[in-house]
């Protein structure tokens, strides 16, 4: 469905007819869904949801409790006063034009609902066309229910409202009346009870015609079931009235905390505190002492000897040098007595120069070797008998020893001080806790309500162990009642139509059982999905659970902890319900707008972005949204623009006392008219 | 130094056994630490005033682990120094330093903190301190 045109008259601060193109426009082959209605508080935003919701539902948009009185009170209070005369208009009306497919056939409706005041008597009529034909397929006086069943007004709610408003679906109580209504509704499990029910009806009637054995079995069992169910949904009333009580507490609990910590008298959490630091520095002691138990396993030991480091330095800088040498003049000497062996080798001496004589290679020789000056130097007296290697290892160490040891020591032994004496501060604070606790009001009242909640904690337990033996009776009426429906249809001598009827009654119940557990299923998943992707704490919940039954909606954290919804904040809450609509809108498949009120609620920026750049561009395929100047602002009208079909301005004229509308949004100075 | 195991004197075993409960340190640990402590007083142990009559025995490959070529460096240093003969001596100072050491650092340490005070006793330099004369009647050693 999509909302095509409102047209509004004489109706709260609209003065004369004012016409509203909703329909979103298609740019490059795509739907832009948001319609963007700005406006400062007082400007007419929340008079277009009301115009909307009065022209479908008439009497009902008030509540179903509104006498008939006080809705055309509250009619005739709404109708436009001019600020010339003050006198309110004779005559309102609310058009809304929108395309719907019914049955496979696209046709575009105009629902008109007029108000006249004729003196002391008010006159309401609605009058719906198709295609621009009065409506003929139904009967004019049928046009109202043909409206309200077009979008169930308990449906509506969770389409059309209020962002402020929206958490309160996160009660919950509300949570669980919305949900029923919505999963009934939008899932379409109405039509198949109303069926059931007028089956029942269909084969009671049958039954006075014809009564049997059987049919008054059947009806036995019948009775029999919704007695149980009685019980049943009355036991569900208490434990729904316990949840919201244990609700209560735990939000006075978490205030009580919170008093606790700020009035810094927090003893309990103090002591934790101080508890947990206690362990942590025990726990840093007791490394710091296994680091300085490395250190003496290492070099440490070596630093008290430091006058001996340096002198073993020295010579084993020393010795290598010495023995350097010694190699060195080895080599020399051992190379120049084989040059003077040779010399003295006859074969040599006639081979290279057999003019010289022997006496002369002698002096040769002789000459050789005295250059040699042996005996000068001697083999040096070495301390430390290592090799090469070892003396380079031994110098690193006398390094370390020397520069490093002291100095990682020194920052160890800061550490091991530094801790030793926060510990015994914080022996000296623990002591003096206990005396000031017992004292303590404030204390007092977190016990009684930690009591409190702990009590009522075993009540819902009790209620639960109960429901579920009801549930059982509840299950075993249930079998004999489809018993003595399917004896009642295997029956030969009960009329067809009756047998029928039965049969019928059990695959619709199966086929609700069913139909029920696999839409909760996929609701399941898609809230969570939603939840997740609006909320900025990543997977703050992994996983949701619904019962099918009673409508209960239970998150589970990441580390699968129940997750109550009295702990999510108030801008956590608004989320959690829009992923819910989201999730039962794309769950239902039906394909209605959206209209939001007040868009951003209580959320703050990061949340805000979210649903600018999450929500409502893939929320629905046509959203609506009332806003002040102060909630889509440049920043998040910037972030929209690409979802952004069009938009208007709602200013109040106070001089004439009347809205004037244009074309365009706070932060534009001008946009084309459509 | 060809010796395997070493036997500290009865008082030295005592002492062993205070200072474990003291710094939560083993033997082998302070033994190491008296032996360096030892070495840095220039007076010259006597090995009589130590007898091997406690029934502690340390080997000596967990007493000096990883580092027995320095210990072995630092001792014929030490006794070159004090002109010892180093082929026959080198056993009976290493036991008299260990021994010596251990009951030196008997008297100077309480608590695992106090060993960084030893350190930088001997290191002044660290914290930019001026050189300080060592405790217990030792005085640091200078370099000519």
């Amino acid at each position: 469905m999509i909302f095509t045109h409102l047209t509004i008259e004489n109706f709260g601060i609209y003065d004369g007819t004012h016409e509203f193109d909703l329909r979103p426009r298609k740019v490059d082959g795509k739907f832009l869904p948001v319609i963007l209605f700005g406006g400062k508080n007082g400007a007419g935003k929340t008079t277009i949801l009301e115009a909307i919701r009065l022209c479908l539902y008439g009497q009902l948009a008030l509540g179903t409790r509104v006498r008939r009185v006080d809705y055309e009170t509250h009619i005739m209070h709404r109708l436009h006063r001019s600020s010339s005369t003050s006198l309110p208009a004779r005559s309102a009306s609310v058009e809304l034009v929108f395309d719907h497919v019914h049955a496979g056939v696209l046709s575009t409706y105009n629902a008109v609902r007029a108000w006249r005041v004729e003196g002391q008597t008010f006159h309401e009529r609605v009058t719906i066309y198709k295609n621009s034909q009065v409506l003929r397929e139904i009967a004019p006086e049928h046009w109202s229910d043909f409206l309200r069943d077009l979008i169930p007004p308990g449906v509506a709610d969770l389409f059309f409202f209020d962002g402020e408003q929206v958490q309160a679906l996160a009660d919950d109580e509300t949570e669980t009346t919305a949900l029923a209504t919505a999963m009934n509704g939008l899932l379409n499990l109405d039509l198949v009870e109303r069926l059931k029910s007028d089956l029942a009806l269909y084969v009671r009637q049958q039954e006075n015609r014809e009564s049997s054995v059987l049919q008054r079995a059947a009806d036995e069992a019948q009775n029999a079931h919704e007695n149980i169910e009685a019980v049943y949904s009355a036991r569900y009333q208490d434990r729904a009235g316990l949840r919201t009580q244990l609700d209560r507490v735990r939000k006075r609990l978490e205030d009580a905390r919170q008093l606790l910590l700020k009035e810094g008298a927090s003893f309990v959490e103090r002591r934790t505190e101080l508890e947990l630091r206690q362990l942590e520095v025990e726990r840093a002691l007791e490394q710091t002492r296994a680091a300085i138990r490395d250190l003496v396993t290492g070099l440490m030991p070596f630093a008290l000897a430091p006058t001996w480091n340096v002198r073993l330095k020295e010579r084993l800088e020393e010795e290598a040098k010495a023995e350097q040498a010694w190699s060195t003049y080895e080599a020399r000497i051992a190379l120049a007595t084989e040059v003077a062996s040779r010399a003295l080798d006859p074969a040599f001496q006639q081979e290279v120069a057999p003019r010289v004589t022997p006496q002369d290679w002698a002096r040769i020789a002789n000459e050789l070797q005295a250059l040699l000056k042996p005996g000068e130097f001697d083999n040096p007296s070495i301390l430390h008998p290592v090799s090469t290697q070892g003396r380079v290892q031994l110098v690193e160490w006398v390094d370390k020893v020397l520069h490093d040891i002291p100095v990682q020591m020194r920052a160890l032994a800061h550490q091991l001080e530094a801790l030793e004496s926060e510990r015994s501060t914080l022996e000296q604070a623990l002591r003096q806790i206990p005396d000031d606790a017992v004292a303590n009001p404030l204390l007092e009242q977190f016990h009684i309500l930690s009591e409190a909640k702990g009590s009522l904690q075993e009540q819902i337990r009790q209620a639960d162990t109960e429901m579920g033996q009801i549930e059982l009776q509840l299950a075993e009426a249930d079998r004999q009642r489809k018993k003595a429906w399917q004896q009642l249809a295997s029956a030969g001598d009960t009329d067809l139509r009756i047998e029928r009827a039965a049969k019928v009654q059990v695959i619709l119940d199966a086929y609700l059982e069913e139909i029920t557990a696999s839409k909760t299923q996929e609701l399941e998943k898609m809230v969570a999905h939603f939840f997740n992707l609006l909320c900025r704490k990543d997977l703050l919940v992994r996983e949701v659970q619904i019962d099918p039954k009673r409508h209960t909606v239970i998150l589970y954290s990441d580390n699968r902890l129940e997750l109550p919804k009295s702990s999510l904040s108030a801008g956590e809450r608004q989320l959690y319900a829009m992923s819910l609509l989201w999730a039962l809108r794309s769950v239902s498949g039906r394909m209605l707008p959206i209209i939001i009120d007040t868009p951003m609620g209580r959320l703050d920026s990061d949340h805000r972005r979210t649903l600018l750049t999450e929500f409502f561009p893939n929320a629905a395929h046509q959203i609506i949204l009332l806003s002040t100047d102060t909630e889509i602002n440049v920043e998040a009208y910037e972030l929209l623009k690409p979802a952004i079909s069009h938009t208007f301005m709602l200013q109040y004229d106070e001089e004439q006392g009347h809205t004037n509308v244009e074309h365009k949004y706070f932060v534009d100075s001008e946009e084309p008219a459509p | 130094m060809r010796m395997t195991r070493l036997r500290v004197c009865k008082e030295v075993d005592q002492r062993l056994i205070h200072l474990k409960a003291r710094t939560g340190l083993n033997p082998n640990l302070l033994c190491r630490i008296g032996f360096c402590l030892s070495l840095n007083d220039p007076s010259i142990p006597d090995p009589a005033a130590y007898p091997p009559d406690s029934d502690r025995e340390i080997n000596r490959y967990t007493l000096t682990g990883e580092w027995d070529s320095y210990f072995v460096a630092l001792l014929r240093e030490r006794c070159a120094y004090d002109n010892m003969d180093l082929d026959n001596d080198l056993e009976d100072q290493f036991r008299a330093h260990i021994n010596r050491g251990v009951l030196m650092l008997y008297l100077r340490v309480k608590h695992l903190g106090d060993l960084d005070r030893l350190v930088q006793d001997f290191n002044p330099d660290i914290d930019g301190e001026q050189a300080k004369v060592g405790t217990n009647g030792s005085s640091r050693l200078h370099l000519p």
